[in-house]
């Protein structure tokens, strides 16, 4: 069974003036237990899908989708509260700046424990009670927080962002989800503390069976465990597959570029002052894109028929928007 | 936590220094003979001159005679009115409970009313209830309050005859005063008439609460509808809906704590307007509060009266800032540490 | 898909003109800052718009009604007063006390809030310190209270009363500047200019005036309701403007005695006092909130 099918997701955004679209068609599935890594520059909206999948957008947006399955089920035809509960119940998120989504008012253990769900305790009020300390308390120690006590009557603005982050997937793991979408969880922690962040998303994957959307501009931090990758750009999944099928041969150009600016350490040869490969120009914004292809003003091999839109096209497991795929490099 | 006391009571000290400071120099500010705006005794005989000039330490330095002059405010030696000869310490303290009774009941009554409003306001929910609610606010919030008033009378009072006009207590009942606060010392009394008294104060009470309400009402509505508004767009509250945490479950525990501190602050920051406005009432609605006392001794040139009134006003506009804020600090953590002695 | 514009873009603007773009499409604004002008008009040349001297009394017509009451005549449109004074010639003269006279209040304690706020934003130190404490003191005070205590020593009166709300707002305009520039000079494009070799003056006109303008706007526009509010209150309880004289405040509290007898006494110069701070504040909020929108772009 299919964890979660998407088909033309469109996000777009109300403004004055007019409607800016700002993910457009994008197509995104996973199985169970998987691992997909979500990546583009930012602003290219991938943070935006993983919003609109988990609910959290304000009404100043537009979600609209032909297909949205979840665990079998069609959330468009339910009500919002039913979707809401779906969701809620089976998804979890993690977010860039962990210490911005905690309540600044409200100790550790507060937060900590609503995020447990409320049907899984029984017995009187002080039973449930010391239930849920218990259950806290584990659930620090599974993150690798040692002194609990300390941190159940912590604020937040009294702790660092890695213990934030950390202290955000225990809650995040607290209802056991079948699926956890970490958005740019590393981008504000340092290197250590990301590794440790990384490594205990990585074994909670492998031990719950718990599938993960990873959002990330960092090709390193991924690559290694993601089984597939979808590579946005300006609102668009430009290139979609399995991780080892993109890397060895990529489809589109700007996949491709993408890969070629990793400065690959394992060569031997490499120059200590060589230019790293970068396509021409800058990403445009949304109120001005590009008509046809969005990457055409900027792609190395564009042709004339790159003024127009192209169209999703799939060669074995691998989905991509390009007039002139890339061939293969020969072996 | 200790610290943050300590930096308040040092902001306490050196506010009522100002204060004295300022009060004392009014006496030289006030048109007239220093010594009488001093002693409010008037046509004073060289001989009672002497007294009082040894007792003022008037021949000694400035620094000496403010000392003197603090000396004589903490045993209650205030002066005396021009007008009555009677002790200003006395009157003063005698009109003050009436002020703080009005200004209470009609922040109570903005705080139950505005609040709600205000975050049925910023509902997202409802988009429709916040325009109305909004211009609503920003009418209560242009209504000169004395017209306002005057409004009220001649709709209530005349038109309708439902409310009296002016006046704290009909003049046919005799309550003994205890505490100062006219609900409660009917309360406390046992007169036979206990109950009819109590439903005139109530009557009297009812058009002065609000008018004077309708500032902060909607100066609290303003400032809840705002702060909820920027509440909600923060990342906590989405990331604790996303958690699947109820739209009230998300208001009780995270919304509303953090909405209502701005409110409190402003609470803080209004609360001297609310006195002064309940000033301008006290003159309209002819309410026996230090409102009334202190434009009458503005009126009859009563120096050393609108010094005394001047002094309680302003302390008692510091002391409930500074309330307000301690208040403050006690729900928010980051103020806590941020600790910095301001007011 | 979005649509693509090649040239004009509204970015390009300057913050100020951008402000009055958004603040355009208010439309409740937009009326509310016509009414304000009109007032602005009226308030300076009223002498030359009113019909009668304000001081006039026509013994022949004392209480006329209004014009649209059965009993009114047209040559007193707003009806007159106990005096027999023509209402509209008073409530004109009236705004240009008490509307004209909180803006050149505003405006004089503007000036005065700019230049201590600057100079008091760039200091360091004791001196900030001090002068933060007895700012945060005078902050405090209601502005109302301030300008009853400048009256009370001062003596009542129409121009002790312009001194007293200029002096009450002081602080305020002070303590916003200052915050505003003490936050700029932190500001990195400021350090930039430092760097740069700028000198104080330099870095006044061309780095924190331009961010300093929109904000002191905004201020300028709330701080004008208040003023009105002060001045009129202090004239209505009766240690403002003096009694012949046709402030708004004064005017209603002379009329109370005639108010059961003759409403419109005391209603028109309030209706019209009323629709004058609306228009203020209309206008002030609409400008907050098209800077809000602004900053959100």
């Amino acid at each position: 069974m299919r964890l979660l099918d998407i088909r033309n997701l469109n996000i777009e955004l109300k403004t004055n003036d007019e409607l800016i679209r700002a993910v457009e068609s994008a197509n995104f599935s996973m199985k169970m237990g998987e691992v997909s890594a979500l990546i583009g520059e930012s602003g290219s909206g991938k943070s935006l899908i993983a919003k609109a999948l988990v609910g959290v957008l304000n009404n100043r947006w537009n979600v609209s989708a032909d297909r949205l399955h979840f665990l079998g089920e069609d959330l468009n035809k339910m009500s919002e509260a039913n979707r809401r509960k779906i969701i809620s119940s089976n998804v979890s998120m993690i977010y860039q700046e962990p210490r911005r989504c905690l309540d600044p008012t409200a100790d550790i253990f507060s937060q900590l424990e609503e995020s447990l769900p409320e049907a899984d305790y029984s017995g009187w009020f002080g039973a449930k009670k010391e239930q849920r300390v218990k259950k806290c308390s584990n659930l620090l120690h599974k993150v690798g927080i040692k002194d609990h006590v300390r941190i159940f009557n912590s604020y937040p603005h009294m702790l660092s962002e890695g213990v934030c982050q950390k202290i955000m997937i225990a809650m995040a793991i607290a209802k056991e989800p079948k699926l956890l979408i970490a958005d740019e969880p590393t981008t504000a922690l340092e290197s250590t503390t990301s590794l440790q962040v990384i490594k205990l998303l990585k074994s909670l994957n492998q031990l719950k069976d718990m599938a993960v959307i990873f959002i990330t501009h960092n090709l390193n931090t991924i690559t290694s465990w993601a089984d597939t990758i979808n590579v946005m750009y300006c609102g668009q999944l430009i290139e979609s597959g399995p991780t080892k099928q993109l890397l060895e041969a990529p489809k589109h150009p700007y996949t491709k570029a993408l890969f070629d600016s990793e400065p690959d350490f394992s060569k031997v040869d490499m120059h200590s002052k060589q230019r790293l490969y970068t396509l021409k120009g800058t990403i445009p914004t949304l109120q001005h894109l590009p008509t046809g292809c969005r990457l055409g003003p900027r792609c190395p091999n564009a042709q004339k028929a790159c003024v127009i839109m192209p169209e999703q096209q799939k060669i074995k497991r691998q989905h991509f928007r390009c007039h002139y795929p890339l061939a293969e490099p020969a072996k | 936590m200790l610290n943050y006391i300590i930096r308040k009571m040092y902001l306490l000290i050196f506010v009522t220094f100002g204060v004295t400071i300022f009060a004392f120099s009014l006496h030289f500010l006030f048109p007239g003979d220093s010594l009488v705006n001093m002693s409010g005794v008037q046509n004073i005989s060289p001989q009672v001159e002497e007294e009082l000039s040894a007792a003022y330490r008037l021949d000694s330095n400035m620094v000496i005679q403010y000392f003197t002059y603090i000396q004589r405010l903490l045993t209650g030696d205030w002066g005396v009115s021009f007008i009555t000869g009677t002790s200003i310490f006395d009157q003063v303290f005698n009109v003050l409970p009436a002020t703080i009774e009005l200004a209470m009941y009609a922040l109570f009554y903005s705080f139950v009313v505005a609040i709600p409003l205000g975050i049925l306001a910023s509902d997202p929910a409802k988009p429709w209830l916040d325009k109305p609610i909004l211009a609503l606010s920003l009418i209560g919030f242009s209504m000169p309050i004395f017209w306002f008033a005057l409004i009220m009378i001649m709709v209530f009072s005349i038109n309708l005859g439902w409310f009296p006009i002016s006046g704290r207590l009909s003049l046919i009942y005799d309550v003994p005063v205890q505490t100062g606060f006219l609900l409660i010392d009917i309360w406390l009394s046992d007169l036979t008439y206990k109950h009819e008294a109590f439903v005139d104060a109530l009557e009297h009470l009812i058009m002065p609460t609000l008018v004077l309400a309708a500032y902060p009402t909607t100066v609290l509505i303003r400032t809840t509808r705002q702060s909820m508004h920027s509440v909600l767009e923060t990342s906590y509250v989405k990331a604790a809906k996303a958690k699947g945490l109820s739209n009230f479950q998300v208001l009780t525990r995270h919304t509303l704590r953090n909405g209502l501190l701005p409110v409190i602050q402003m609470l803080g920051i209004h609360f001297g307007t609310l006195i002064t406005l309940a000033m301008v009432t006290e003159v309209i609605f002819s309410w026996p509060g230090i409102g009334l006392w202190l434009v009458d001794a503005i009126h009859q040139r009563d120096y050393p009266a609108i010094q005394g009134g001047l002094m309680v006003l302003s302390g008692m506009v510091f002391i409930a800032t500074i309330l307000f804020d301690v208040l403050y600090m006690v729900f928010d953590p980051l103020a806590r540490r941020r600790g910095y002695g301001k007011i | 898909m979005a649509k693509f514009r090649f040239f004009s873009s509204p970015s390009n603007y300057s913050p100020l003109r951008q402000l009055w773009r958004l603040f355009e499409r208010n439309h409740f604004a937009l009326v509310a800052s016509w009414i304000f002008l009109l007032f602005l008009i009226i308030a300076i040349f009223s002498p030359i718009l009113a019909p009668y001297s304000p001081f006039e009394q026509h013994n022949d017509a004392l209480l006329t009604p209004p014009a649209w009451d059965k009993d009114g005549q047209l040559s007193y449109i707003f009806g007159t007063d106990g005096l027999g004074r023509d209402i509209l010639s008073r409530v004109l003269l009236g705004i240009s006390y008490s509307f004209g006279l909180a803006i050149v209040a505003v405006v004089m304690a503007l000036s005065i809030g700019l230049l201590i706020g600057t100079v008091a934003g760039f200091s360091k130190g004791i001196r900030s310190s001090i002068l933060n404490h007895v700012l945060d003191i005078a902050l405090i005070m209601p502005s109302l209270l301030i300008a009853i205590v400048i009256v009370a020593v001062l003596g009542p009166g129409i121009d002790n009363t312009f001194w007293a709300v200029v002096l009450a707002m002081l602080p305020q305009f002070i303590h916003h500047v200052r915050t505003e520039v003490g936050e700029l000079l932190n500001k990195d494009f400021v350090i930039a200019y430092r760097l740069d070799g700028a000198n104080n003056w330099q870095l006044f006109k061309y780095a924190l005036m331009p961010n300093l303008v929109e904000g002191i706007v905004i201020f300028s526009a709330m701080a004008i309701s208040s003023a009105i509010l002060d001045i009129v209150v202090l004239g209505f309880i009766g240690i403002g403007a003096q009694s012949p004289e046709p402030e708004l405040g004064t005017m209603i509290a002379d009329s109370l005695d005639v108010f059961y007898l003759s409403p419109w006494t005391v209603m028109l110069p309030g209706l019209l006092l009323f629709v004058c701070i609306l228009s203020v504040n209309v206008v002030g909020d609409g400008l907050r909130r098209a800077l809000k929108e602004r900053r959100l772009q």
